[in-house]
């Protein structure tokens, strides 16, 4: 029996699904790559976290097209980063590259 | 005698300085190129410049901050290569020819205001992106030998793209609102 415990235990421990789901936060990465936010739809959950990292050689932004959040300069290298809110499902922009267009969904629970 | 030997060595010299001068934007090397990439930049944060002193118009003012950002960034980037490389960039009947062009351009735009300036501004800049990028794209980035100059060269074509597609809706808003 003690066996089977351990056993369990380590599948439990090593398996990286398992481990996500034992989170209920993630962390994830948008990355901004010549002139494009990737990926350009995201859907995610309150309480996660967003970064932008920004790997062109200019700032950009990311900017809520309702004005309900904005990231400011992202400069080159740079990156900015925030925390999901219920309200914060909205299409976003770069202020300085207003072609640079993406989105980000909330998923219900 | 020494005259004459004198005068055929002046006009070898004249061919030989004429044949080894780029005529063509096809023709120019690697340190030409980046001569012109940077004169092109400087002369558009130029224009830039003079739209934050002449524009009143929001659109107008925040298309030129980004151009002195963006540009600004990309000189800083050649910048910092050609000093890893070691190398000086070559002036050229190219860079010439475009600091010409923007001197008049200047005076010209110098002398407008209001919605007026802004869309000759707006135009300059849709016209300037359309010709540099089909030149960069079209001839430089093929005709570049070094790796690192090329690569520098391909990140910036992306950006002025896009400030191409920027112009062109700053120029459609414009027309709208004089209509």
């Amino acid at each position: 029996m003690g066996l089977i415990v351990a056993a369990l235990a380590a599948t439990i421990t090593f398996h990286p699904a398992l481990e996500a789901e034992a989170s209920e936060e993630q962390r994830v990465i948008i990355e901004i790559r010549k002139f494009k936010f990737v990926p350009e739809a995201l859907v995610v959950s309150p309480g996660d976290v967003v970064v932008w990292k920004n790997m062109d050689i200019v700032p950009h932004t990311a900017t809520s097209t309702n004005g309900g959040w904005d990231s400011g300069a992202i400069e080159a290298g740079g990156e900015w980063e925030t925390v999901v809110t219920e309200d914060m499902s909205d299409d976003y922009f770069c202020v300085f590259h207003p072609s640079m267009i993406a989105t980000v969904g909330i998923e219900s629970d | 005698m020494f005259k004459k030997v004198l005068i055929s060595t002046l006009a070898l010299v004249s061919i030989v300085s004429v044949n080894a001068q780029a005529e063509s934007p096809a023709d120019l090397n690697d340190l030409e190129i980046a001569h012109v990439a940077y004169t092109a930049d400087s002369i558009d944060i130029r224009y830039a410049h003079l739209a934050l002193a002449i524009s009143k118009n929001p659109a107008v003012r925040e298309f030129a901050q980004t151009m002195i950002r963006d540009h600004s960034a990309v000189n800083d980037q050649a910048i910092a290569l050609v000093t890893k490389l070691n190398v000086a960039p070559q002036d050229n009947f190219l860079s010439q020819q475009l600091n010409g062009q923007a001197d008049q351009l200047v005076r010209e735009m110098s002398q407008l205001t209001g919605a007026e300036f802004d869309r000759r501004y707006a135009e300059n800049e849709l016209g300037y992106h359309r010709a540099v990028n089909g030149l960069v794209a079209g001839t430089f980035i093929p005709n570049i030998q070094n790796a690192e100059v090329k690569a520098l060269f391909e990140e910036a074509i992306v950006i002025f793209k896009a400030h191409e597609t920027h112009a062109e809706k700053m120029v459609a808003s414009l027309q709208k609102q004089g209509s």
